[in-house]
């Protein structure tokens, strides 16, 4: 393998393909970046085993071939590098050279039929977004994930494709998010009453990757999906297991509603839960028809706090506790200044839903209460 | 009069994986690592793969040239941990005497329920049909007079085996058997015992307690106590049960080491172990404890207090670090580290779970997959597995009848 090429698509190609390789694996040859030169195109592929990011560098080809390389050293090298004309090429026992003007550079490398095969054909469902689209579902989904591996179902993103709309859901018991967009039924392509649930891990590389990108197309099977962006594909598992029945843990008809203002409402729980217990960081609200009094309180060090808000609520007074982490990052992630909140009593479920709705958009977060004493 | 029981949960790792991929179901599996990616061994083989030879603590290399076929899974801790207390958690709801002895096995002393279960194998069925039906795994029960003739009785049936020994049984039953089926007789007591002449238990309870005294020190004496059931050790329920009192992980280095950046690294790797546990539990703790053992195997613990409850990986590493470089002796070579963390209590107390209040309106297959079933209804029909022995996975072939029985419950 030999080419030339300027140091900076090269660096961005790496980049983003370090993106995936994981930082500690049992795995040593996944350090590798896979490298494959065909003509004036260089395919880059890493991976973690579950998940392949593979993009493409145009370069100034010379020699078909192939290398596997640790992709630190070589991203730490391009880094550093000024932007200029690089030299590429590999020796027969599998080093990689770097030539500039005044440098030499070697990296051994590995036999590339070491690296696991990424799966090459396209499944057939196909769904297209713009990337803004994309990014804005997974900013306000994605932070509601569980990290929980003893409910593997819950350990990623549910995206469901029906005819005029999709949703997006993700929970972890404590809080979830449903998101529903419609969608012109063209958009969805191929793919109607289809639904997949996307990893975590997959989430942040795509939410990483997304800013530099102008389409993305989805292909979604049974047991994998394809995001094909531009000049770069990932390919991941998908988590297998049944996502729960959402809806039916959401509650209908919650007559009691509270109107707040998003930024005041967070500098105060900010404030406040310095204040809660370190480990159940319970915030105390105590809501009445003009007012939120907030208050925390940790027993272990005799802190406590309390801090008043206003705000507009239709309902018999009620207290009610909440993680202030949790509720915290939902505010955090609600596209309006102000919210709707219904709630029921002190220990059912909350819901949270932006004071004014995007058009064609249906943002629901529900939140589950911490159990006064 | 039989009142120990010893419990020891079948090929413990590989059915839960079976549980969770039903390919596997029947094949043989081996869970430890992927061969020729990792460097580790066998830490549970199925049924199917122990025909080939392969056992526990077999390296994976091995395992793989004995049987090219066998499915190679890598172990998952956290999982295992939980399946293991819920194991626990029932059996502590047939008998309070529970002792685990490790993560797939344990000791009960059923002197006390006896008459309340209606005796030893209505016990013994009993905790083998609630691990079943709550847990979907088999498991292998013996009950005997003693702790070791228990963990005996187990092994002569197993697996999805009961048996009970009596007094009267064991010339018949025990004796007959090689002396290396004895638990704690390894290949060294085995082989200094077959050049005394003694192969079989009934041999060794026949020996002159002097003979074995002379050749193996009170080892040898206390040998012969324990199998002809005199020795015996009480069935502790405080003992033993680190996953609730402490969250700890150790490692033995292959070499001794005393490079201190080395050493760092191997630290920090426990701590990294020790927090995703308590992450997976959903525990905090307060008290950090490091141990380590040095190469002449003289062993020193030290601890600290954190002054909050953690789980928080940066706060634990800062203390066993700290205890660390406080208390290692620079230069000795270090054989193992311990990094351990305690006074532990629940971290979301009070926070209520959407799936648990509402779990009456979830369907069946949704609860059986929160415990563990992921996919079992799916599994036998629609993705066609053949289960090859049933009598191993007996509920596998009918999760129908679980689903009618959940969703009426």
């Amino acid at each position: 393998m030999k080419f030339k090429v300027t140091q900076d698509p090269f660096l961005k190609g790496i980049s983003k393909v370090s993106g995936v390789i994981p930082s500690r694996t049992p795995l040593t040859f996944l350090y590798n970046v896979h490298a494959v030169l065909e003509g004036n195109k260089l395919t880059l592929t890493g991976s973690d085993g579950d998940v392949f990011l593979i993009t493409n560098v145009t370069v100034e080809g010379q020699e078909d071939g192939s290398v596997l390389v640790p992709a630190r050293p070589l991203q730490e090298l391009l880094r550093e590098l000024p932007e200029a004309e690089i030299e590429v090429e590999t020796t027969e026992d599998q080093h990689l050279l770097i030539s500039t003007e005044k440098g030499r550079f070697n990296i051994p490398g590995e036999d590339p039929s070491r690296y696991p095969p990424a799966p090459e054909d396209k499944p057939p469902q196909k769904i297209s977004f713009s990337p803004e689209e994309l990014k804005s579902i997974l900013d306000q989904t994605v932070f509601a994930v569980s990290h929980d591996e003893l409910r593997p179902a819950l350990t990623g993103l549910l995206l469901q494709f029906k005819t005029n709309e999709m949703r997006a859901v993700s929970t972890d018991g404590h809080r979830l998010v449903k998101l529903v967009k419609q969608r012109q039924s063209d958009e969805t392509s191929a793919a109607d009453d289809v639904e997949v649930i996307v990893p975590l891990k997959t989430l942040n590389l795509l939410q990483k990757n997304l800013e530099e990108v102008k389409s993305v197309d989805i292909f979604l099977a049974t047991n994998r999906v394809v995001f094909d962006m531009d000049d770069m594909v990932i390919t991941s598992k998908v988590v297998e297991g049944k996502f729960p029945s959402y809806d039916a843990v959401i509650p209908k008809d919650v007559p009691n509603k509270l109107l707040v203002d998003v930024g005041p409402l967070i500098a105060s729980v900010k404030r406040v839960s310095i204040f809660a217990n370190q480990i159940n960081r319970l915030v105390v609200f105590k809501v009445t028809s003009d007012k939120i009094g907030i208050s925390a309180e940790d027993p272990d060090s005799g802190r406590k706090a309390q801090e008043e808000i206003e705000a507009t609520f239709e309902g018999d007074d009620l207290e009610i506790g909440y993680n202030a982490n949790y509720l915290l990052e939902a505010l955090r992630h609600v596209p309006d200044e102000s919210i709707i909140v219904n709630l029921g009593t002190s220990t059912s479920a909350g819901l949270i839903r932006p004071n004014e709705t995007k058009e064609g958009e249906e943002l629901l977060m529900l939140l589950m209460p911490i159990r006064l004493q | 009069m039989p009142h120990i029981l010893h419990i020891d949960m079948d090929a413990f790792f590989a059915q839960v994986e079976m549980l969770r991929d039903p390919k596997l179901l029947g094949k043989p599996v081996c869970v430890g690592g992927i061969p020729g990616q990792d460097r580790s061994v066998v830490t549970a083989a199925s049924y199917e793969a122990r025909k080939y030879g392969i056992h526990a603590g077999m390296a994976l290399m091995q395992a793989k040239r004995l049987c090219p076929n066998a499915i190679f899974v890598r172990s998952r801790g956290g999982v295992y941990m939980e399946i293991s207390r819920r194991v626990v958690g029932i059996l502590e709801e047939i008998c309070d005497q529970v002792e685990p002895s490790s993560i797939d096995e344990s000791y009960l002393d059923i002197g006390n329920v006896l008459n309340y279960w209606g005796g030893a194998e209505k016990i013994g069925q009993r905790i083998k049909e609630r691990i079943l039906q709550e847990l979907n795994l088999t498991c292998s029960v013996g009950i005997a007079p003693t702790r070791t003739l228990a963990k005996m009785a187990t092994n002569l049936q197993k697996p999805d085996g009961l048996t009970i020994l009596t007094t009267e049984d064991i010339p018949e039953k025990i004796h007959p058997l090689p002396v290396e089926k004895v638990p704690g007789i390894g290949k060294s007591t085995k082989k200094t015992l077959n050049d005394m002449g003694v192969k079989t238990i009934g041999q060794l309870v026949n020996a002159s307690e002097e003979f074995l005294f002379k050749r193996l020190g009170m080892h040898g004496k206390h040998l012969r106590e324990i199998v002809s059931g005199k020795l015996d050790w009480e069935v502790t329920p405080e003992e033993g049960r680190p996953a609730d009192k402490s969250i700890g992980n150790s490692r033995t280095f292959k070499k001794d080491t005393s490079d201190p950046e080395e050493l760092k690294g191997y630290l920090l790797s426990l701590v990294q172990m020790v927090a995703r546990r308590m992450r997976a539990t959903k525990m905090a703790g307060k008290v950090v404890t490091i141990t380590i053992r040095y190469g002449d195997f003289n062993t020193v613990t030290h601890q600290r207090s954190s002054n909050r409850q953690t789980q928080d990986e940066t706060e634990i590493s800062r203390i066993a670090w700290q205890l660390f470089g406080e208390q290692y002796i620079t230069g000795m070579p270090v054989r193992l580290l311990g990094v351990s963390v305690s006074r532990l209590t629940k971290i979301d107390e009070g926070q209520m779970d959407i799936f648990d209040r509402e779990s009456q309106l979830f369907s069946a297959v949704d609860e059986l997959k929160d415990r563990f079933g992921e996919g079992i209804i799916q599994r036998s029909a629609s993705l066609g597995v053949r289960v090859r022995n049933p009598k191993r996975m007996p509920n596998f072939a009918k999760p129908k009848r679980n689903e009618q029985k959940r969703s009426t419950s």
